[in-house]
């Protein structure tokens, strides 16, 4: 499986941190801040993984999560939600997450999820 | 840490601080110049001295005194400066502005290589914890900021270690509807993970653009700066140039004063061609409160003046400046007439103009200087500017660059004050004196304007009169 990973998530220095703790585990990471940049990093490059915040500016993590798996179904995808949302995380492993995990975000927490997924 | 415990919050936790994200790359393999090293460490005795000998003029106690001054509102100041000479040889620095929560740190080598959070650390620990320690408001630690994420990571991960507890870094941004920072009867609140509201007792403040309606003046919450600095200068060129002509009034007699380019004020739209041939076919035009290079105009024809005139709104009013030219003519008049000096001509016997940023810090001792670069114009000085290209390239400095996906800066442009560029500037220590003891004074310029503005900081007044004494 690809070390490749996209994270989708409007904060840039969400984005940031995360790029760079995943970085360290040996993970190719790219990043986008909203959908539109997300579907071209897709068109461009195959990813292992790919961790999505549901809320982005001009669409959401779940339309973003069925067309990574249109186009690669063994992309591993972890959806970010927050406290509260649960009925999002049960839709969006319905429409084939892998994973969620709910903000705030510990990134050994999350790196033990994508590890599990492997 | 936890990222995103709330919409644009993230809890930075002791240990978080990474060198390699708080510095720009090359500003990591770099090794700070032993003379800038050699200045950053010398005593205010040594300079106040040292800058009495270079204007014999001048009145050392007077000196000494606004070095050692207590800022009580612009504790952490950042003094852009430019490198200038006239007619007869005589050179100067001279301020081109002074800003309240300035960048640079990022751009800073480090000062001693076993203080892995350098000039970041110095800050926090010399300036933001002995203000905090002697507030006894109660709450957590937050860093706001509206850009710059690069820094600002790296002051919550300082401020958590010299703390040793948790910082919520939150994002304040103007366009945010709904921010996750609120003020409430003066105090600070910070959303967590749970949309509840957490009080802040202190907090420091990288927030650059208006409305400044989002952060009350004189807050329960101690805030480095307050927002009172950028009101009476900090952010706003023409509050600054008022407070330095008073600054230059009340201190005649003493042989010092703030240098400036020649400076009108309140100039009105409709004037504007005025000052054009007032000032003899050239001139700056600035928006009050500009910033990162945004809204300032250098104008040196016709064509020039009526594209500013073209950006600006007509109905507002702008500060304007002499230019400092890139080269001698003997139409200028001798005895107002500034010059770039310029960096030491390349190989291809180029020499840009540069500004030098010194940022500098309230300590115990009053202020000292803390991280200082330059940043070099596009087009050189001294070739001949092909017609289709504005002055801006000759004169501008600023590094930030505007592109399809937003802002980049460019890099080539930043002269870091280390071992390979610092001596490509052509500047020597007494340089760097003067530039430093132009900024204090133009720092305890603006802080006396927020005190005549607003009264008394109370909260800390009591603080800045006990270091003082001491």
């Amino acid at each position: 499986m690809s070390n490749k990973i996209l994270i989708v998530e409007d904060d840039v220095v969400f984005c940031k941190l995360l790029t760079r703790f995943l970085s360290k585990n040996n993970f190719q990471v790219m990043d986008a801040q909203n959908g539109r940049d997300a579907l071209e990093l897709m068109e461009l490059n195959d990813f292992g993984f790919a961790i999505l915040d549901y809320r982005l500016p001009d669409m959401n993590g779940i339309d973003i999560l069925e067309k990574l798996k249109s186009k690669n179904q063994e992309s591993k995808i972890v959806l970010i939600t927050r406290y509260g949302d649960e009925d999002i995380a049960t839709k969006a492993i319905d429409k084939g997450a892998d994973a969620f995990v709910s903000k705030p975000i510990n990134p050994d927490d999350l790196l033990s999820v994508i590890n599990g997924l492997r | 840490m936890k990222l995103s415990i709330s919409k644009n919050v993230h809890l930075v936790e002791p240990g978080d601080f990474e060198p390699t994200d708080h510095w720009y790359p090359r500003v990591l393999n770099s090794n700070i110049h032993p003379l800038v090293s050699y200045f950053l460490n010398l005593t205010h005795e040594q300079m106040v001295e040292r800058y009495h000998r270079l204007h014999p003029q001048s009145d050392p106690e007077t000196i000494k005194k606004i070095m050692s001054y207590q800022p009580q509102y612009f504790r952490w100041a950042g003094t852009d400066l430019m490198h200038v000479t006239n007619h007869e040889g005589n050179r100067k620095l001279t301020v081109i502005e002074t800003n309240s929560c300035p960048s640079g740190q990022k751009s800073m080598p480090l000062l001693d290589l076993n203080v892995e959070q350098g000039g970041y650390k110095r800050l926090i620990e010399k300036t933001f914890k002995p203000m905090v320690d002697a507030y006894p408001e109660k709450g957590s630690l937050a860093v706001i900021y509206d850009k710059n994420p690069m820094e600002n990571i790296g002051y919550a991960a300082t401020v958590a270690d010299v703390f040793g507890e948790d910082v919520f870094l939150a994002k304040f941004d103007k366009d945010d509807q709904d921010p996750p920072v609120k003020f409430d009867e003066g105090k600070m609140y910070v959303r967590n993970e749970v949309e509840k509201w957490v009080e802040i007792r202190a907090a420091f403040r990288y927030v650059t653009q208006e409305p400044w309606t989002r952060i009350p003046g004189n807050p329960k919450t101690l805030l480095l700066n307050p927002i009172e600095a950028c009101l009476a200068g900090g952010r706003n060129k023409e509050v600054a140039s008022a407070a330095y002509d008073r600054f230059n009034e009340e201190f005649k007699d003493k042989g010092i004063s703030i240098f400036t380019p020649d400076t009108y004020r309140k100039v009105k739209y409709s004037e504007l061609d005025h000052h054009f041939d007032l000032l003899g076919g050239s001139m700056v035009i600035k928006v009050p409160d500009s910033n990162a290079g945004q809204g300032v105009y250098t104008v040196v024809n016709k064509n020039e003046l009526e594209h500013a005139k073209s950006e600006i709104d007509p109905n507002d009013d702008y500060l304007v400046q002499q230019l400092i030219h890139s080269n001698y003519s003997k139409g200028l008049d001798p005895n107002k007439s500034w010059y770039h000096v310029g960096t030491i001509p390349d190989s291809k016997g180029r020499s840009f103009a540069f500004d030098l940023r010194l940022m500098m810090h309230a300590t115990e001792e009053g202020m000292r200087p803390l991280a200082v670069y330059s940043r070099k114009s596009r087009f050189p000085l001294n070739k001949e500017l092909p017609e289709d290209m504005n002055s801006w390239e000759v004169y501008g400095t600023n590094l930030s660059v505007k592109g399809e996906d937003g802002w980049s800066y460019a890099d080539e442009r930043l002269m870091l004050f280390d071992v390979r560029n610092f001596g490509q500037l052509g500047l020597g220590v007494d340089e760097l004196i003067k530039g430093f003891v132009q900024s204090t004074m133009a720092v305890y310029a603006i802080d006396q304007n927020a005190i005549q503005t607003f009264g008394q900081r109370e909260s800390i007044s009591n603080f800045t009169s006990s270091i003082q004494k001491s």
